[in-house]
């Protein structure tokens, strides 16, 4: 499925640059697949969204790692209703533990395992290069059909890293205009960032640094794919394809009213219109007094109200989420 | 990846050539909504001046394309096939709602020399009126032949004399109106919420709700938490936060004194 990059240095044919390479990263375990969920903004509810999902899939009989990835603000635990862990990433990137396999917590959830984020040392948020690398490489090479990694907010490049890593990188928004603001930052940022991963390939190093200068990244791909183009039609090309693949799925969180439940959809077209890429639309959570119940009694709410509203819209969430992974079994994003 | 000035008319409105009417209509109502002022899903993503220039392709895709004669034209320039019963014969019985009265006039009745084919994409800005928030005459989006599930709450009497009739869309306030305590009053009550639902949902205690409606200004809270209270409230009516709250306040300013705030 995912076919390891041959070296280091990409050699010219541009073939479709592969995850793995994208982050220099080596191995990816055959038939794992990597949802990554993340928004950009704090609190809005990326964490009960990467549990929900992680339940829902194990229940369908998917062997599913949660990867506690919000480095230094770890409560994925919490909510998964379990008890502080004993064992967690800390160990891992301390080499305490070996392999991340080695520090996963039963859920209590059938197929459902936790790699924690609960006993990391206070400053595992700034995780050095090196161990960025071998968790990204622990993270590829778990024995498990998904891994859900539930990513910290912020744009830092951890948390871009986490993000573009993963097959299914989910973008959490809740209709507001501060986490508009801040998704749509976010994902300006991973999509530059992927692009940086691959400069040297199309020669863009100098627009691209252009760009980085400007606040907000403003310069929009179309007017960077236009100057490539310009330069060479056939690296233009290849750089549209590289750009085409960049496609994240968008999940609306706690929608109150009608208006809401339509703002997945205008998210898409925006998208699309003003920065000329593709999105996909997995579906929309209605806010619920009863999910706010359950997280104030630290239970998961999947396995407490499996036929609320809220397991509903998962549901369907992951659903789509499946179809997309069978339309796309490339190692794409 | 096309740059706005190639797209199509279709393209702008995210429409396959040969939709039906009804979907033309609905998409462009739509289009109206996502990139208008005061969308959250354009908010901080467009640029200044983009999401103008994208209503600007909007309204100019929805009149040349609601009218079955300038739509034939445009799409026999392209090969594109048009569809239903838009013969060239006799005009086509229009559905029994009132067509958009689109620039071009009535249907020629026997196919004269067409009135000059549009030109493959220039963006001739000319005929249509203006940018956004002023009231377009033309182009009425209602223009649904299957009755819309939710008839238009006609909350809003219109302030000003030469209002088009109410958009069916999230907005029941018409697009440049004043937005004032009186006018989200009614908007409530079209609505059939009281002041306590409103406090249910939006957790703003119901007296702070009356005040605003009443513009009691004196007994409103500071301008900062009355902001975040007039946009709460908005939402719960369905309507844009953004909006309400900037006229709201605006008003409010005009009417009181310069306050130190």
């Amino acid at each position: 499925m995912d076919s390891p990059p041959p070296s280091e240095s990409p050699p010219l044919p541009f073939e479709l640059t592969p995850t793995a390479r994208r982050l220099k990263v080596k191995e990816r375990r055959q038939g794992l697949r990597i949802i990554g969920v993340g928004g950009g903004k704090g609190g809005i509810g990326k964490s009960l969204l990467s549990a929900s999902l992680g339940i829902d899939l194990a229940r369908r009989g998917h062997r599913v790692v949660l990867v506690d990835a919000d480095l230094g603000g770890a409560n994925l635990h919490t909510c998964l209703g379990i008890e502080q862990p004993v064992v967690g990433i800390g160990d891992f990137l301390d080499h305490r533990m070996g392999g991340l396999d080695e520090v996963m917590t039963q859920t209590g959830v059938e197929n459902l395992t936790l790699v924690s984020g609960a006993r990391d040392p206070l400053d595992v948020a700034n995780l050095k290069h090196h161990q960025k690398l071998r968790f990204l490489r622990g993270i590829q090479g778990l024995a498990a059909d998904f891994v859900v990694l539930d990513i910290g907010s912020g744009t830092n490049f951890n948390v871009l890293d986490f993000f573009l890593v993963a097959d299914h990188g989910i973008l959490t928004l809740v209709p507001e205009p501060t986490s508009i603001e801040n998704g749509y930052r976010f994902l300006k940022s991973a999509f530059y960032r992927r692009l940086k991963a691959v400069e040297k390939l199309y020669g863009i190093q100098d627009l691209l640094e252009s760009v980085g200068r400007q606040t907000g990244a403003t310069q929009g791909p179309r007017a960077l794919l236009t100057e490539v183009s310009k330069r060479d039609p056939t690296v233009g090309r290849l750089l549209e394809l590289e750009m085409q693949r960049f496609r994240p799925r968008l999940v609306i969180n706690m929608a109150r009213t009608p208006a809401d439940f339509e703002v997945g959809d205008a998210v898409v077209a925006a998208w699309r219109k003003f920065f000329g890429l593709e999105m996909d639309y997995l579906g929309c959570i209605g806010y619920d007094d009863e999910v706010w119940r359950w997280v104030r009694l630290k239970r998961p709410l999947l396995v407490q109200s499996p036929g609320g509203a809220m397991a509903a819209a998962v549901r369907g969430i992951a659903d789509h989420l499946l179809q997309l992974d069978v339309a796309h079994s490339s190692p794409a994003l | 990846m096309k740059d706005l000035s190639e797209q199509t008319h279709y393209e702008v409105l995210e429409l396959a050539p040969g939709c039906a009417i009804g979907e033309l209509a609905k998409a462009y109502a739509q289009a109206k909504v996502r990139y208008g002022p005061g969308s959250l899903a354009t908010y901080a993503l467009a640029e200044p001046g983009e999401a103008e220039a994208l209503l600007r392709r909007v309204e100019e895709a929805f009149a040349a394309l609601s009218d079955p004669e300038q739509r034939r034209i445009y799409d026999a320039a392209r090969g594109f096939s048009t569809p239903g019963p838009a013969a060239p014969g006799p005009p086509t019985p229009r559905p029994p709602a009132q067509a958009p009265e689109v620039l071009a006039p009535a249907v020629p009745v026997e196919v004269a020399p067409p009135p000059d084919p549009p030109p493959p994409e220039v963006v001739t800005v000319a005929p249509v009126p203006v940018v956004v928030a002023a009231p377009e005459p033309a182009p009425v989006p209602v223009v649904v032949t299957a009755p819309e599930p939710t008839p238009a709450p006609v909350v809003v009497p219109a302030p000003e004399p030469e209002h088009k009739p109410v958009r069916k869309t999230e907005s029941d306030l018409p697009v440049d109106a004043a937005v004032t305590g009186d006018a989200l009053r009614r908007v409530r009550e079209a609505r059939g919420l009281s002041l306590k639902d409103v406090e249910g949902r939006t957790k703003i205690g119901h007296w702070h709700l009356e005040n605003i409606e009443r513009e009691r200004y004196a007994d409103l809270p500071a301008q900062v938490y009355l902001r975040g209270f007039l946009m709460s409230f908005a939402r719960e009516l369905k309507l844009d936060p953004v909006r309400v709250a900037r006229s709201y306040l605006e008003q409010m300013r005009a009417k009181s004194q310069p306050k130190p705030e």
